[in-house]
Parts: C-alpha cells; structure tokens; sequence
C-alpha cells in the first residue's frame, strides 16, 4: 500500500470525519465531497419515487382493461416517472459523482467556485420540491415528461385536463433544476482547465474527468434550449402569447424542436459519465490498462458534437420534408460509430486481462451487453421508415429502457460499488452485490426484451390500459412480473447502502488497487483531500509510484485482497 | 374485433417494403450483437483471474480502432443506404393528387372525410384493397397519430400542419390502430378500425353512406327520433337527413352499421350502447359528451332510433 | 463568464429562431410591424453600443487603478444602459396604446418575448454595473481582473445580442 501517503489523522468512516459532523456542516458547505453526497443520497430517494412509479405502471398494465388506476392518475404516474428518472434522479446522481470525483480525480482541493457548486445543488433540490409538490395540489403535469404542446399550451375550455397548475409546477421547477445545472457545468469545466496537479496534462486526464467534462459542455449547451422551450410554454399558458396557438399561426413543432434540441443531448448527459466510471472501473478489474485512450476520448468529443445534430430523430413521424429526414438519419447512423468504438475498447481492455469479477466489474460487464443491444435498436430507428412504423411504440420504451436503465444505471451501478469505500470508508457487502446484480439482470431484461415484441404486436406507449389481444395479455403480464423481480433488487441495493454505512468493513485507502488519484487518500479523504500528491507522468500515478519501487518488469501491485500472487 | 394486429403481418405494400428493410437492418445488429456479446463472454471466462497469469499490459493498437471505425462507418453508411431507397418507395412525393380520405384527428375519435365522394363518417375506415391511396391527416385540437400496426407506418397528426401518407392495402379484412400520441386522458380509448373491402364492396359501402338516413321504420324509433331533437344532441352530432348542424361530435347517421362505439372502444350492441348514453364517461373518462341526464324510457328509444340507422 | 454567456447564447438563439421562424408564416406580422420606429430605435442602439465603448474604458481604469476615470466612464455606462432602457420601455407602451400586444398576433408574442429577456438581460447588466460602481466607490474592488473582466464580457455579450436582435426585426422590416 502507498505507506508514504499515510497520514496519522486519518478518519475511518465518514461518520468520523470532524469537519462533517452535524447537520449545519451539511446544510452550509461548500465542500465538493459534501455536496456531491448530497446530490447522490437525494438523487437516491427521488430515484426510488421513481422506481415506485415504475411499479406502479406496470401493475395497472399486468392484464388487460384493468381499471386498478383510473386514467388521470395513470398518466400522471407515467410523466412523473419519467421527469423525476430523467431530472430528478439519474442526472443528479451523475452530477452527484462528478462534483465528488472531479476534483480528486485530477488533485484538486475543490472545484473552482465551490459556492457556486452548493448553489446547484439547492437550486436542484428545490426544482424538485417544487414539481413534487403539485401532489399537493391535486394536479400534476400528466402529459409525459416531453408535455408536447398544445396540449400543455392551451386550456381547452371544454377539457378542464390541463387546466390545472401541475404543469407549471413542472415548468418553474425544470427551470430552476436546469439553472443548478448550468450552473455546475460551468463549474467542472473551470475546474478540469484551471486546478490540475502541476503534470496532469490534458493526456494523463482520467477518463472519468474528460467524459464529464465533455458532458458539462452538453450541459451547458443544451440545458438553455429546454429554459427557452418551458418560459414560450409557460407564456401560452400565461400571458396568451401565441408561440404554440396554431389558429393564431403558432406551430406545435416549434415546441418539439426546442425541447429536442434539448433532449437529445439530455440523453447523452445521461450517459457520459457513466461511460466514464466503466472507463475506469474496467481496468482496475482487469488489472490492465485501459485500451485505445486517444481513440476513447476523441470518441467522446465526437459524441459531444454529433448529439447536437439529431435531435430530429425524435421527429421523424412528424411529417416534415424528407431533406431533413435524411440529414438526421445520416448524423443519427453516425453517431454510433464512436459508441461503437468505446465498446470494443473496453471490450480490448479485458482482453488479456486477469479479471477480478467483484460486483462493480458484474455490473459493467452486463452494461456492455445490455447498452449494445439499447444502441442497436437506435439504430434501427435510424433507419427512418422504420422509425414511422415503430416510433411512439412499446419497442421506443424497450429501447430507451436499455439505454438508460441497462446502460446507465448499471454504471451507476458499478461506480457505486467502486467509489462507496472511497466515499464514505466502508465496503458494500459483495454478497448483497451479487444477489443484487443477479436480481437485476434477470428482472431487468424480463421486464424489457419482451416489451420490444409489444411495440411489434402493436401496443402504443402512454396508455393506462390496452384491449385483450392475445399476445399483449402474455407479453405485459410477463413484463410487470419481472419488474417486481427487478424492484427487488433495487431494494436489496438500499439495504446494502444503509446496511454497509454503519457495518460494511472499514476499506482503507485503495481497496480495488486502483491507480488514479483518488486512490492516493485515505477513505474518506480528508476534506482538503490530499495529504500530498504523488507525482503525475501518466494515466496512472499509482502504478508508476509502486513500479518505481520494484524492479522493472515485476509483477501487477498486490493491491487487491484476496489476490493471492 | 379480433384479428390481432402485427406490424410483422403487413397487409399493406408498404408495411412490406419496410418490414422487409426491418429484416435487413435486424439481420446486421443481430451480427452485431452476437460479436459483441460473443466476445465479453469469452473474455470474461478466458481472462478471468487464475493462478500463474498475469495481465498483459498492452494499450493501444492504431489499426485495430482504424479497423472498427471503418466497417460500422461502412455498415451504417449502408443502412442509410436502405432508409432513403425505402423512404422514397414507401412515401412518394404526394404533389398535386387529391386525397382518397381526409383523417381529422379530434379528442378522441377521427372524423372521416371521403372528398371524391362527399362522404362524412367516423371512427370506422373503409378502404378499397389494390388501390395506392392517399390518406390526407389533420388535426381540430392536439397532437394525435395516426397507426395501424398491420399497415405498416404511423404519422403524426398535428393541427395546423396537415401529413400525409400512401397505402396499397392488399389483403382484405379489418384493421386495428390506435392513436399513438398521447393526446390527453382518453387517449388509450382512441382507437381505430379499418375495413379493407374489395373495390367493388367498398363502392356500395360509399353508395350507402352517401343515402341520408334511414327514417325511423319502428314506433320507438320514431320516439327515439324525437328524443334526439328534444334533447338537442344535434348541437354536437349530426344524422343527415333528420338534422346536420354538428361538427364536434361523430356523424351518426349510418351509426347502426358500425361495428364498434367510441372509437373502437366498444362493441357496437344495444346493451353497450345504452351504457353509454346513461353515463358516457364511466365508459370512456374524459370524453367530451356531457352527462346527458336520458332517462331509461329514453334511452330505450334512442337506441331503438340509432340502432336503426344502418 | 464565457462559458456563461456561451448557455445564454443558446437560449437567445432558441428564441430568435422562434421569431424568424414566425415573422414569415404570421399573418399580422406585416400589419404589426407598421408601428415600429427604426430609426428610433438606432438612436437608442447606438446608445447601447456606445456603452461597450465606455464599458471598455472604464476596465482600463479599473485595472490601472485610476479612480477617477473609472467611476466616469463606469457611471457613463450605466447611463447609456438606462436610456437604452428607457428607450425601450417607451417604445413598449407606444406599442401597446398601439393595441400591439403579445396575445393579439405572432409578432406581439416573439417581440415582446426577444426584446424582453434582452432588457432584462441589460437590467441585471445594470445591477451588475452598479455593484461594480459601488464597490470601486468604497474602494473594495479586492480583485479588479476577474470582476472587471467578468462584468465587462457580460456586457458586451448584452451588446453583442441586441446586434443580432436589431436587425432581425428592426432592419428586416425596412426590407
């Protein structure tokens, strides 16, 4: 172990560290570890509002005609799953892990504007509490998470549905969550350019940092497309403007347009970081470097650019000129190919390795699968005809459900079992890990595969019931019994967390044998993070430094326990 | 109401071309994927930690990433390739041809327009199989969209910008669709149904809807019709040859001869539609008929009426 | 700052979309736009550019340490911010005796709205501005280069928006 980095001070668990306890070091600081916990343990609680949702969903569609949920209350439940996964839980949690990790990662203090980094995170919060407290209303925006227009632009008088005030709770609450966010993007690219240990140069970056700093870049670009597209909407609602009238000329598409030149990237925000955490998480596990890092990162710039120029693809069934269809296709089919190079790079990184298949390395392994399978079927909706048959489909849900669930959560995941010991000094019981994972995958892919052979039978999205035809029966039925399967996993993983926060095993500094930064102090670091950096001549400084005290060509650090070299 | 629909039983020529492009490009992702799953598995059982080995620290092969950087660029250069040529088989440029019907999307049922014929309905489409036709979408309200699984593609149908779309229907039989675009609380009761007949039955079909309505041949259906005036339904609804002055409402005047009530939600029977008049939205909530206040004598005459407009 | 300004560029140019987008298809645009006053209105863009001139000065200054100078060409700035402002608002209520307003056409909706969030964008300037004022006053600018140079982008950025925004409706009317 790194004996020379070794502090007497050093705290075991987070609940010793000083500078942490009670709640007014909390609700005050401007410490990027603080701060990133924060956003991680409440994007965890919306993320199981969110999960309950889900459940919720798929027991009304358990058999066919159910009249368990009324329809308002169905579609309420399905936009509110929605918003609160896609900005409520899973953006935050990333964010979450970038402010915590950032910094470390390149041997920073803190970020650049730590108070800054605080206001995000309240700004977050209480666009949250704002959209959820339309429950109390009795109205909440139910017109699925995109609230295309006009049906959330015009009070139809004779359909008193949207009269209510659920959708703009919706709005101001998006609008100051999308401010935290711009907000923080600003933060973490002035972070990675300015505080960088003296040698860190751009190609010794983690690459955990340059995916999340590309993905502030999308943040920062695309969030104020969406600010544009809520204040035309709230100013139909409003101030009668027209933006979205069409007796008066208005054009509903404008709305789609706006909100996908925001959405798309929004995906991709959704992603990035977690690519990173694989990125990271594959060659510690494999014990070998990772593969092809030029070609990942010029990869992932590309990524960045292309995902501003698909958003149409959302709008292939819309009937425009077929001149943009083909634009969009085009980019859209493009846009694979760098994703495609990531997944044979990680692929290349275990390749020769000596895997270790702790539940982190489980959890990315199933996310190269399961995110492959989610990007193919994108690109069978790039291929535009198709998209007019399938779009708007139970097959679109299966997609994106393997995107981001498959994809995204289970390198969240993954990063979660990596970095808990590092954040909060204890290990996650690996037993609960396993069974956690096994749940997962098979609840996960149970749940999902099927539905893409609902979207072939027929069965549109956004319905709160759907009439007895023979195979949606069995096909829905199957899905929601395997969402339970799923949701148990999801709850296993809560007891883990708890659980392990007071019982798991005190980790120490590297528990994983891990070579970037973070690695190089104590668990939990010490709030001003390091003791002393070790010094910076590639992508992994903690190689380097036990490499330098054997002979050369010795054997791989014996860092990880249980390895019995 | 139950043939199944299926976007891999295409009954139309273009559901064809496209399904067949589906195969092509599902083909090459099932490659894809079996590669790429085929090749974690076998990394992670050969590579895995075992005693005596150690992992080789290799980085970098340049034309290892030039190698999977040039064949996805050429296999989605490819399925572009196959997306435009069934783009312009399957939708050609709609110019100056007039449409074979008119589609307004309303929340929550269509309004049909056959414009050569000057034949309004609703809810149920006849269409004549072997004819490449062209369905002209609008919208009264919101987004809706407009899919029949079974025909192949959907589109959006938004107010304000009026879509298109050509079918050559080519196996005759009924249709089911629904509306693809959440489009409010009804909006999974917004269903369709298309009759594809052949040229000859879909032309007595026309010839018939083109007739006003049948007269009232029963006492309680002369009743009904007077109940039908009294309680002004004519506001919303119209039956062509007794009162046409609706436009928000379906056209009833050959109501008798659907198959189904409410968009597709209900059968078209003397008991189902009797629950509808007494309480329109324990059928259908949201729907924008009012709460009509029939009384059960009158209910039983008005469906004796309607019943009778085939 | 500029990564600051480089969001807030998208979002002006979501809605400078909307109203190009617009100003064609819109049927009382043409009949809207009659009451537009363009040459009015330059006298008060000129106001605003002019204001980056000064902005700039009083950065010198600022940073140089020369307190004299600085306040005037700072105080300068808020001034012509004001008018510029002022301008603004004057021609709004014209507008509206005129019965222009946001929910009479497409033209009252993206016009208001674009020329809206610009004014309020040179209001928060001016706030800024005179913070600057204020602490230079009271000789507490601790790190003149960052807050000068901060403040100073964002209001040339404001500038530099209603460059884009003057023509798009003002000159595009003369056309």
């Amino acid at each position: 172990m790194n004996s020379e980095i070794d502090t007497s001070e050093k705290p075991g668990s987070l609940l010793e560290v000083r500078e942490y306890k009670g709640l007014l070091s909390w609700l005050s600081s401007v410490d990027h570890k603080q701060i990133g916990i924060m956003y991680i343990t409440t994007s965890l609680l919306f993320f199981l509002a969110g999960i309950s949702l889900a459940l919720v969903m798929r027991t009304q569609l358990i058999r066919p005609n159910n009249d368990w949920l009324s329809p308002e209350a169905y579609n309420q439940v399905f936009t509110m799953h929605g918003t609160t996964m896609v900005f409520l839980a899973i953006m935050p949690m990333l964010t979450g892990f970038m402010v915590y990790f950032t910094p470390l990662m390149i041997g920073a203090r803190d970020v650049s504007f730590p108070r800054m980094n605080a206001l995000g995170y309240w700004l977050y919060l209480m666009g949250g509490i704002l959209i959820y407290f339309s429950y109390f209303t009795g109205d909440t925006l139910h017109a699925g998470w995109s609230a295309y227009a006009p049906l959330t632009s015009v009070n139809y008088s004779m359909n008193s549905y949207l009269v209510g005030t659920g959708v703009d709770y919706w709005i101001v609450g998006l609008i100051l969550t999308g401010a935290g966010t711009i907000s923080t993007a600003i933060n973490i690219l002035v972070t990675v350019v300015d505080l960088r240990a003296p040698d860190m140069k751009l190609t010794r970056l983690p690459l955990f940092v340059w995916m999340s700093s590309i993905n502030a870049v999308l943040m920062l670009l695309a969030l104020p497309a969406l600010n544009a597209a809520l204040v035309m909407l709230f100013m139909d609602r409003h101030l009668n403007a027209l933006f979205f009238n069409t007796a008066a000329g208005g054009n509903p598409l404008l709305w789609e347009h706006s909100f996908w030149f925001f959405g798309h990237p929004e995906v991709y925000i959704l992603i990035l970081p977690g690519f990173g955490m694989v990125s990271e998480i594959i060659p510690v596990f494999s014990r070998k470097p990772i593969f092809g890092y030029a070609f990942m990162t010029l990869a992932t710039v590309s990524i960045g650019f292309l995902s501003f120029g698909v958003w149409a693809h959302h709008m292939f069934a819309t009937g425009m000129n077929f001149t943009v269809y083909y634009v969009f296709a085009l980019t859209t089919v493009l846009i694979a190919v760098p994703t495609g190079i990531k997944i044979f790079n990680w692929i290349a990184t275990m390749w020769g390795g000596s895997i270790i298949f702790d539940t982190a390395m489980l959890f990315s392994v199933a996310f190269i699968i399961q995110f492959t399978i989610g990007g193919l079927s994108g690109v069978i909706f790039a291929t535009v005809p198709i998209d007019w048959t399938l779009t708007h489909s139970y097959f679109v849900v299966a997609h994106f459900h393997y995107t981001l669930l498959g994809g995204t959560l289970f390198t969240v995941m993954a990063g979660f079992y990596y970095w808990y010991p590092k954040i909060t000094g204890r290990m996650l019981s690996e037993k609960l890990g396993k069974i956690q994972f096994w749940l997962m995958v098979v609840g996960f892919n149970g749940t999902f595969f099927i539905l893409h052979f609902a979207g072939l039978a027929g069965m549109p999205r956004r319905v709160f019931t759907y009439p007895d035809l023979p195979q949606l029966a069995s096909i829905n039925l199957i899905s929601s019994c395997f969402a339970y399967v799923l949701g148990l996993g999801v709850l296993i993983f809560a007891v883990n967390l708890v659980v392990s926060f007071f019982k798991g095993k005190l980790a120490g500094d590297n528990p994983w044998g891990g070579w970037t930064l973070e690695w190089a102090t104590s668990s939990p670091p010490h709030p001003h993070n390091f003791e002393r950096i070790p010094p910076v001549r590639s992508l992994r400084p903690l190689w380097d430094l036990q490499h330098a005290k054997e002979q050369p060509g010795a054997a791989a650090p014996h860092a990880h326990e249980g390895d019995s070299e | 109401m139950d043939n199944f629909t299926s976007v891999l039983a295409p009954v139309t020529k273009e559901g064809a071309d496209i399904l067949g492009s589906f195969y092509i490009v599902l083909g090459v992702c099932a490659v894809i994927f079996v590669i790429v799953a085929g090749l974690v598995v076998y990394a992670s059982i050969k590579f895995r930690r075992q005693k005596g080995r150690k992992a080789k620290q290799f980085t970098e092969n340049f034309w290892l990433e030039v190698l999977w950087v040039s064949i996805p660029l050429l296999i989605v250069a490819g399925l572009f390739v196959v997306a435009v040529r069934t783009m312009l088989l399957v939708n050609p440029p709609v110019q100056d041809n007039e449409p074979d019907l008119t589609v307004v999307a309303r929340q929550w049922w269509w309004e049909l327009h056959y414009p050569q014929s000057g034949v309004t309905a609703a809810n149920e489409i006849h269409l004549p199989v072997g004819k490449h036709l062209l369905l002209k979408f609008d919208s009264s309200d919101v987004i809706h969209n407009f899919w029949i699984p079974a025909f192949g593609q959907k589109i959006d149908v938004i107010p304000g910008h009026p879509n298109y779309m050509w079918l050559t229907i080519t196996r005759p039989g009924l249709y089911q669709g629904t509306c693809n675009s959440f489009c409010g609380m009804a909006h999974a009761h917004m269903r369709i149904l298309a009759f594809a007949q052949s040229p000859e039955d879909y032309d007595a079909w026309l010839a018939h809807q083109r007739q006003p309505a049948s007269p009232p041949s029963t006492v309680e259906a002369a009743k009904g019709a007077e109940v039908f005036k009294e309680k002004n339904c004519v506001n919303c609804h119209s039956i062509t040859g007794l009162m046409t002055k609706g436009l928000v409402a379906p056209d009833l005047t050959h109501l008798g001869s659907r198959t189904t009530l409410a968009a597709g939600t209900l059968a078209n029977t003397p008991e189902n539609l009797a629950k509808w008049l007494k309480d329109p939205q324990s059928v259908k909530k949201g729907v924008l008929m009012p709460d009509t206040g029939l009384e059960t004598d009158q209910i039983k005459y008005l469906i004796a009426y309607l019943e009778g407009l085939k | 700052m500029l990564l600051f300004i480089a969001s807030e560029a998208i979002f002006f140019i979501v809605l400078i979309l909307a109203y190009v987008v617009y100003h064609g298809t819109s049927p009382g645009a043409a009949d809207a736009t009659r009451y537009l006053d363009v040459p009015r209105t330059a006298v008060f863009t000129a106001c605003l550019i002019f204001s980056s001139f000064t902005m700039h000065h009083a950065g010198i200054h600022l940073r140089t340490g020369r307190r004299r100078p600085a306040l005037t060409w700072l105080l300068a700035t808020i001034v012509l911010g004001a008018v510029f402002l002022a301008g603004q608002g004057s021609e709004y209520v014209y507008l509206i005796k005129k019965e222009v307003t946001i929910s009479r056409d497409l033209f009252g909706t993206t016009f208001y709205t674009l020329t809206g969030f610009h004014g309020l964008h040179v209001f928060i300037g001016l706030i800024m501005l005179g913070a600057l004022f204020g602490l230079e006053l009271k000789q507490r600018v601790t790190n003149p280069f960052e807050a000068v140079e901060s403040v100073s982008i964002y209001w040339h950025f404001v500038d530099a928006v209603w460059l884009v925004i003057f023509p798009v409706i003002y000159l595009w009317v003369l056309l």
